[in-house]
Parts: structure tokens; C-alpha cells; sequence
């Protein structure tokens, strides 16, 4: 019988040297096939043409087997290394259709099942696979060295182990067939058609409020300034490929908020609004962004003629186009012109597409005119049908106006609808609302205070840590994060106590020793590694390495506190808390030697006897029950009595 | 893993003339690799720069589309489809037909007389950057040494032989070019052998311009030339067995040997994949230039048959007789 391994190598040769240059040869045009639908983005045409690439070769495969069978009993490979594949009874060459059947079901075991039923090699007693017991067959060598039957042994572990994997198999086409009837029937929705398609439909249905006459552009750029649709929308309506159409003012307006990521593009673009249309709404538009953008003064472009001006925001009336009305009213709303505001909204308010940002800006803008109880009224009606991001938007604005309002009137009943509201939404776990309520918490007890309604939290928080009110407002956001177990969140607001400019030192370092205490990993440290790094500070700095060196042994760190503490020797080399420290990171680093002079520091360090290691002295305070196992650990691999 | 059996072939001493060409070769990768380096990485991040390319396949979409259509018929089906996707606002086909762009030498002239409407601030963008990258490639050793459509005199149908695009293409065609060159030089000796190599280079190149067009982007590499030597040696050697070394994964005993092939397997081999070469790319977008292969190839073969009849209508000592001394 022949050698697997030969059979093997049979097989490679074949593949590899043999066949290969016929196969690249014929499939050749279907990789230009896969390569040509790659570059017009036919996916499906690509795994077809894939496909189709297999099934030649395994045809090219299939066919060379079969004839080099019938005609020679050997493929090339074969002949090369020996082999010869001959009719079990008979001892011949095998005939054409046995071939054939081999040679299918030789590739049908590559196909199906990734080569592994060829694994019964090892196992039958005539090593014969599948292919073989189905044709009839049997492959010889004519070399000297052949192979012996298969031990029990072999024959029991590999038929095992093929049988493992037989249910293994069907357990996963079983879980597939039911994961396709599931999706089929909830009707995934397959496609590879951009986010943006389908947002952007909100252009389509708007243009029925527009007069005929308006530029499907016009009607996009107002829905754009209204926040109802991305910029990415904007782009089918200017027709970039096209070149024969001359560019209006408009369309670099446009083409300037689609390249918002390019300095250089949006900068060109918003120039190109006035030197095509000086006279325009778009031109005036264009210069206050610039004007805003940069601190350069507007007389410095003067694009246009000195008799004429771009008309102003002032300017903003039934003439000017939506999409110009809508970002002066947003504008107005920036410098607190309620009344111009509520005009603008007015103006605009026969179209259907623009109603949920109208009626947000129109509540806020009665707010802002005092007549309160008109804008809760139409909020309240407002917020559950609308999403709920907007809702949001409107509900803690109100709230917090009304925090603000009944504080003044010395009333303080919280604005209990809207309060609800937004913790009704913080439970469905959605991170920034958990925000402003915890905000709204925090101006809420800031009220009661001022109403003589107890002390807000913050008040004796910020007396007992002498902390400033900002300081102790945002430990107090902490707090309830950290009460209601938001983890995240928490994190966060260390993070940024940490990193925060603002805030005291003796604060910040506070902050930093309570996250470095929290973490659960070096990963988590890391930052505020980083922020030990950057700080400068002398005897600060140290302290918090000395946090830092703690907790990275508490983790088991031992290259990162070997590190630390590198940093820290030259200070802390007279504490025994360090000492004691280095014993154990020194050892874990494999320093033994290291570790031994530290250890001999420790037992003679400031007393004229010298302690024995297995005794902590009463000077010296004891660790984490996980230090103390180390220490104790180490002691004995050093051999210290 | 098979490889030819090199032992005591790459002697100076029989094969000078080769070893002066991988020398020539050298020299020049050295210095232009030197020139090249701080171009070759902007030129890279200024040609691959997302805006820019699609910018660029639109403007190509739009010179296709132009004069009625007449540059477009000719094109090929994926050109035309190309266009017509990027016409209507698909930017990844846009990108596509960009990448095209770069080898079209009369793209660039039409846009250089045109005056177009449209998005007046990316043309001009584009236009700046087309200058600039224009200037780079005043710089950089491909475009000055290679074959390109800018540049056709007779200096770079010889220099582009000996100059290469990247490490590897270089090593591979040295090695390549040793193997063979060492092979046939003691047979034909240095000057015919020089003869061969060059004229084979040309062959490569014409065939290169003639069915590829000559593109923007220049042809670099000696593997037309070193295309010719290997047809050369087939022909020359035909049924004689060359030695190879293979093993199997490892070189283990029984599994490690040498075998011997007949010279015409390598011809086989090549031969198809360059074929294979052809038919599976898109001519357009460029890459390994299989044209020239073939078109070296043919030229060696010309060469080796010419050679062989010549011996036996000369009754010179022939070649079999001088390959078994």
C-alpha cells in the first residue's frame, strides 16, 4: 500500500506545479470578470465570478484526473512519486466511468468537507478513503518502501474523531437552516444601499410644500438648516458630474457645508458663492460663516460692487428664500431676539417638513418672551410625539427654565412632567439623557437651597472638602451616577476631574486616587497614567506615582510598578512601605539579587537591630491581604528565615 | 518548492556581460531610489487622495462623453459603463475611471484647452494639483527614464530596460536575468548575447505600445528583455534537461531530490502565464505590463530559431555539441 505521505505530495505536485498554469490559464477571463465588477460595484457579480472560477478549476481538476486514470493509472504527481491507482479485484487500470466517479468524489470530499474525510487514510485497514471504497480502487507503490496497516489505535482515534466532527457538522447546518427560516420570515433587510438614501427621501416628500418653481437645491439647503437631513444629501441635488450647467451662488453654498471637513475646499467654496452671485442671500450667508469662521474683518473681501451690498440678516423677509429665513432665525435665537424669531417662524410656518424644529424654536422663543405658561402647554403636547431626541431637547429645556422660574417666585415644585419624562428615557439607558437629569438634579437642589429648603447637597459638600461650587456640583453628578451604578458614566466625570483645568488640585488629585483605586486593570490606568506622565509637580507628582505603584502591584502589573517605582526610588528609598514593595516587584521582575538587597535595606532600615523578614516591625503598616500573600510568597523563595 | 539547480552557473568569469547588465541595473536603482524617495511618497498621497481621484474620473467621464460621444465608442465595455455610472453621480465608479485617468495622455491635453462649467472651484483644485504633480514627476527617475507617452525618443525606448518600480520587481528580473543570462552567455558569447537582450527590450516595448497604447504612466523594467533570454534558451535548449532541486515542505530524505525537465517547460510555463496575465487584467488600470513580456518573448524565440538554422545551414559546430562539452 502506498505511503500517505507520498499520496500527499502526489496531490501537490498535481495542484501546485501541474495544474496550476492551466487553471490561472482558463479561469483568466472570470478574473477579469471578478475584477471588472469590483470596479463598477456589482458585489453579487463578484462572488459569482469567484464561484465560477472554482468550479473550473475543479472541472480542469476533474477532467485531467479522469483521463490520466483511464489512460496512464497514475496522474503526473502520482507517477512522479510512485504511486499507481488500480481496480481493487482485478488489479487494472481503472475503467472511464470509475475514474470519473473517483475523481467526483475526490473533490467532492475537498468541497464538502474541507479535506478531513481523507483523514480515513489512517484509519481503514487498506488505507482506503471514501473516493477509493466508492470506485472500487486501490493506490499501490512500486517503491521499496511502503506502508503497514494502521494500528488499532490510529484506526480508533481518527474514525473518533471523524464521527466528532460529523456532529459537529450537522449541529451547525442545522442552526444555519434555522437562523435563514428566521430571518427570512422577519425579513432582514438585506441591501448595500448608503444610510444616506434613505434619510434623504425627507427631500422628496418636502418638495410638495415648495412652489413649483423652487430648486429641488433650495428646498434641500432649508431642510439642511432646519437639522431634518444630512449634508450627504445635498449632493444629488447639485449633479457634480455634470459640467455644462453653470454653478450658481447656491451651489458652492452648498458644495461649502458638503466640504465642512476641508478647511481648504470650504474656504474656496464660500469665496465662490460671492464672486458668482454678489448680490445674493447665499453671498451674505457665505461672508457671515467666514466672518465667523475666521477673525478677519468683512471689508477685506469686497467681491462686489461698491453700490451694492448683500443683503443683510436684517433683510430676512417673505422674499428671501426658506433655507435663508431659517438659519436667520437660528441666529436670532443665538443672540436672544425672541421676537425676530418668532416672525421668521411665521413666516415659514405653512411648510409641513419644517413643523418639529419650528415648534421646538417656537416654545423656546416664548420661553424667552415670558409667556411661559403658552410654551409649557404646547411642550407638553409636543414631546411624546416627537423623537426622541427632540423631545428631549424640549423637555429638559423646559424643565430647567422652570427649575429657574419657580426658584425666583419662590416656589419650588419641580416641573414634575417633564422631569418624569426625561427619567422615563434615562432608564431605557440612553447615555445623554442620564446627563441632564442628573444636571437637572443638581439645579434642583440648588433651588431648594435657595428657597431656605435645607442645604443642597452641594452647599455642605463644598464646605466640608473646602471645594469650590463647581467642584462639589460635579462631585454630586458623580455621586448619583455612581449611586444609580452607571460605571461609565462615573468614569467619565473622574476622567474628566482629572483632566480638568478648572477644577483644584487638591480636587484633581483627589479624583485621580479615587480612579486609579477603581480600576480593575492596568488598561483602565492607563490615561491616567498619562496624566501622572504630563504633571510636573514635584512632591504631587510623587504622591500619585506612589497611587499608581500601589495599584499596579495590587493588579499584578509587576513591569509596570518596576517601572513606577524606578521613577520614584530616589525620593521614596527610606520608606519601608517602598522597601517592602521592591522586595516583591524586584523578585517578580527576576531580579533576585535586586530583590535580596532590598529586602536586606528593609530589615536594617532605621533601627540599629535588624528585623527578621518574616516579621513586619510595629512602625511598619500591613498591605492588602494580595500584598501580604506576595510578600510572604517571596520570602520563602528567597530562602529568608 | 522547485528551483533550478544554480551550482557553479554564476561564475564572473563565464558570464561577464550579464553581470555587467544586473551591474548596469543596480546602479541605476540605486540612484534613482535615492532621487525618488521623498517624491515617491507625496506623489503617492497627492495621486490616492479620495477627492482628488474622484474630481479627476469625473472630468475623465466628461472628456470621454464629449465630441458626440467619438472618444467613448471606441472604449471598452467597462469604460463605457464606467462613465455612464460616474455620469450619473456614482462616486465610487467616479474614483474607478479616476485611477484610469492617470495613463490617458490626451485626457490631459483636452483639459488643458477646455473651458467648463459646472463646479469651477474642483476643477481649478484639481488643476493645481495636476501641476504640481506634474512637476514631481519632472523629478522622478521612472518618468524620465521609463517609456511613456510624453516621452518616446529613442533614449527611453533603451532606458526604461533599466529601470524598476519597486525591491521586488528588481530582485525578481536580476535573478531571473542571471539564471539565464549565465546559461546562455558562454554558449553565444557577451556581444550577441548584449544584442539579444536589447533587441529584445525593443521588441517588448513595441508590442507594449502598439496593442496597450502608450500610456501616461511610464514602462519601466528589464522583464521584456529578460522575456527574450528565457524564449532565447528554450529554443536553444529545448529537449535538454535542465537540473532542478525541490522539496516538499521540508527537506526531509525522500521527500528532497533532484529532478531533471526539459528546457521547453519553462517556455510553457511562462508563456501561459503571461497569456494568463493578459486575459485576466483590465488594460486600462494598468499593473504588470504582460505585453511586453510576450512581445520580449517573441523576439527571443525569432532570435533562437534564427540561430539554430543558421548553424545547420552553416554546418558549424553545433549546439548540442557545445552544450555537452
Amino acid at each position: 500500500m502506498a505511503m500517505p505521505m507520498d499520496r500527499l505530495g502526489s496531490v501537490i505536485v498535481d495542484l501546485f506545479i501541474v495544474l496550476t498554469p492551466a487553471v490561472t490559464l482558463f479561469s483568466a477571463p472570470l478574473q477579469r470578470l471578478v475584477l471588472e465588477s469590483f470596479l463598477l460595484g456589482f458585489s453579487e457579480m463578484i462572488w459569482l465570478s469567484r464561484a465560477g472560477q472554482w468550479l473550473m478549476g475543479v472541472a480542469i481538476l476533474v477532467v485531467y484526473q479522469t483521463i490520466f486514470w483511464r489512460v496512464f493509472g497514475a496522474t503526473l504527481g502520482q507517477m512522479f512519486f510512485g504511486l499507481r491507482v488500480v481496480d481493487l479485484h482485478s488489479g487494472a487500470r481503472l475503467s472511464g466511468p470509475a475514474a470519473l466517479l473517483r475523481s467526483l468524489i475526490w473533490n467532492a470530499q475537498w468541497i464538502f468537507f474541507l479535506g478531513l474525510t481523507f483523514l480515513t487514510v489512517f484509519s481503514h485497514q487498506f488505507r482506503r478513503s471514501w473516493h477509493d471504497r466508492l470506485a472500487d480502487s486501490q493506490v499501490l507503490t512500486l517503491r521499496q518502501r511502503a506502508a503497514a496497516k494502521p494500528s488499532q489505535r490510529d484506526a480508533l482515534v481518527i474514525q473518533g474523531f471523524l464521527a466528532g466532527l460529523a456532529y459537529l457538522l450537522a449541529v451547525i447546518v442545522v442552526y444555519q437552516l434555522l437562523a435563514a427560516a428566521h430571518s427570512f420570515r422577519h425579513g432582514v433587510s438585506g441591501g448595500n444601499s448608503g444610510v444616506s438614501r434613505k434619510d434623504c427621501e425627507a427631500v422628496d416628500r418636502a418638495v410638495a410644500d415648495w412652489p413649483e418653481s423652487t430648486r429641488r437645491l433650495e428646498v434641500a439647503m432649508a431642510l439642511f438648516a432646519a437639522g431634518s437631513i444630512e449634508s450627504e444629501c445635498l449632493e444629488p441635488e447639485l449633479e457634480l458630474a455634470r459640467f455644462e450647467r453653470r454653478f450658481e451662488g447656491l451651489d458652492y453654498l452648498a458644495l461649502a457645508f458638503l466640504h465642512a471637513d476641508s478647511q481648504r475646499r470650504s474656504d474656496a467654496y464660500l469665496k465662490a458663492v460671492c464672486s458668482q452671485d454678489p448680490d445674493s442671500f447665499a453671498c451674505s450667508q457665505a461672508q457671515i460663516i467666514r466672518k465667523l469662521a475666521t477673525t478677519q474683518p468683512l471689508s477685506e473681501e469686497r467681491p462686489y460692487s461698491k453700490d451694492s451690498k448683500p443683503p443683510s440678516l436684517r433683510s430676512a423677509d417673505s422674499s428671501a428664500p426658506a433655507y435663508y429665513r431659517l438659519w436667520a432665525l437660528r441666529q436670532a435665537m443665538k443672540e436672544e431676539d425672541p421676537k425676530r424669531a418668532l416672525e421668521l417662524i411665521g413666516s415659514l410656518e405653512s411648510k409641513a417638513s419644517l413643523r418639529t424644529f419650528l415648534s421646538v424654536e417656537q416654545v423656546k422663543a416664548w420661553w424667552a418672551l415670558g409667556q411661559r405658561e403658552r410654551a409649557r402647554g404646547r411642550a407638553e403636547i409636543l414631546a411624546p410625539v416627537m423623537s426622541s431626541v427632540d423631545g428631549l431637547d424640549m423637555a429638559s429645556f423646559i424643565c430647567g427654565e422652570d427649575i429657574e422660574f419657580s426658584c425666583q417666585r419662590r416656589d419650588s415644585s419641580l416641573c414634575q412632567w417633564s422631569f418624569d419624562w426625561v427619567s422615563r428615557q434615562s432608564t431605557a439607558a440612553q447615555l445623554p439623557f442620564i446627563d441632564r437629569l442628573a444636571l437637572l438634579w443638581v439645579r434642583d437642589s440648588d433651588c431648594r437651597a435657595q428657597l431656605g429648603q435645607g442645604e443642597p447637597e452641594w452647599m455642605s459638600l463644598s464646605q466640608q472638602e473646602s471645594l469650590l461650587p463647581e467642584e462639589a456640583k460635579t462631585l454630586l453628578r458623580l455621586s448619583r451616577y455612581q449611586a444609580e451604578g452607571n460605571e461609565l458614566k462615573a468614569q467619565i466625570i473622574l476622567q474628566e476631574l482629572v483632566e480638568g483645568e478648572d477644577f483644584g488640585l487638591d480636587y484633581r488629585l483627589r479624583a485621580f486616587k479615587g480612579k486609579v483605586q477603581g480600576s480593575r486593570s492596568t488598561m483602565d490606568m492607563a490615561q491616567t497614567i498619562e496624566f501622572w506622565r504630563k504633571l510636573q509637580l514635584g512632591h504631587q507628582s510623587h504622591y500619585l506615582g506612589q497611587v499608581l505603584f500601589e495599584q499596579a502591584i495590587e493588579l499584578g502589573d509587576y513591569s509596570l510598578a518596576s517601572e513606577i517605582g524606578e521613577s520614584l526610588e530616589q525620593r521614596l528609598v527610606e520608606e519601608r512601605d517602598f522597601q517592602r514593595s521592591m522586595v516583591v516587584v524586584s523578585w517578580h521582575q527576576g531580579q533576585k539579587k535586586v530583590a535580596r538587597q532590598w529586602l536586606d535595606r528593609w530589615q536594617h532600615q532605621g533601627s540599629s537591630e535588624a528585623v527578621a523578614p518574616s516579621r513586619l516591625p510595629a512602625s511598619d503598616s500591613p498591605k492588602s491581604q494580595n500584598f501580604e500573600k506576595s510578600w510572604r510568597a517571596v520570602l520563602r523563595q528567597l530562602g529568608a528565615r | 518548492m522547485i528551483f533550478p539547480f544554480l551550482n557553479g552557473i554564476l561564475d564572473f568569469r563565464r558570464a561577464p556581460v550579464t553581470w555587467l547588465l544586473v551591474l548596469m541595473n543596480l546602479t541605476v536603482f540605486v540612484f534613482s531610489s535615492g532621487i525618488s524617495g521623498g517624491t515617491e511618497k507625496k506623489f503617492t498621497e497627492m495621486i490616492y487622495e479620495d477627492e482628488f481621484l474622484i474630481t479627476q474620473g469625473r472630468l475623465y467621464a466628461e472628456f470621454l462623453a464629449s465630441d458626440d460621444g467619438r472618444n467613448l465608442s471606441g472604449r471598452s465595455e467597462l469604460v463605457q459603463q464606467l462613465v455612464a455610472g460616474a455620469r450619473e453621480g456614482d462616486n465610487r465608479r467616479a474614483k474607478n475611471l479616476g485611477y484610469m485617468a492617470t495613463r490617458d495622455q490626451d485626457f490631459f491635453v483636452w483639459m488643458e484647452m477646455v473651458e467648463l462649467k459646472g463646479d469651477q472651484v474642483a476643477v481649478e483644485i484639481w488643476r493645481e494639483g495636476w501641476k504640481e504633480l506634474h512637476q514631481l514627476k519632472e523629478r522622478h527617475p521612472s518618468f524620465l527614464l521609463g517609456l511613456g507617452s510624453e516621452r518616446m525618443q529613442l533614449p527611453q525606448w533603451i532606458s526604461y530596460m533599466f529601470a524598476h518600480g519597486s525591491m521586488v520587481h528588481f530582485l525578481g528580473n536580476m535573478l531571473f536575468l542571471l539564471i539565464f543570462g549565465c546559461m546562455l552567455e558562454p554558449l553565444l558569447g557577451g556581444l550577441v548575447l548584449l544584442l539579444i537582450y536589447l533587441a529584445a527590450g525593443l521588441g517588448g516595448g513595441l508590442l507594449y505600445v502598439l496593442v496597450d497604447g502608450p500610456s501616461l504612466s511610464p514602462l519601466v523594467g528589464a522583464s521584456g528583455a529578460i522575456s527574450g533570454l528565457v524564449g532565447l534558451f528554450c529554443v536553444l535548449y529545448w529537449s535538454q534537461p535542465v537540473r532542478y532541486i525541490y522539496w516538499l515542505f521540508l527537506p526531509v530524505k525522500g521527500y528532497l531530490g533532484f529532478v531533471y525537465l526539459p528546457a521547453w517547460v519553462v517556455l510553457f510555463i511562462w508563456l501561459v502565464s503571461d497569456l494568463a496575465g493578459i486575459w485576466s487584467g483590465v488594460k486600462e488600470l494598468g499593473g504588470v505590463a504582460y505585453t511586453a513580456h510576450l512581445g520580449g518573448q517573441l523576439v527571443g524565440l525569432a532570435f533562437g530559431l534564427a540561430i539554430l538554422l543558421l548553424r545547420r545551414s552553416f554546418q558549424v559546430e553545433g549546439v548540442q555539441s557545445k552544450l555537452a562539452r
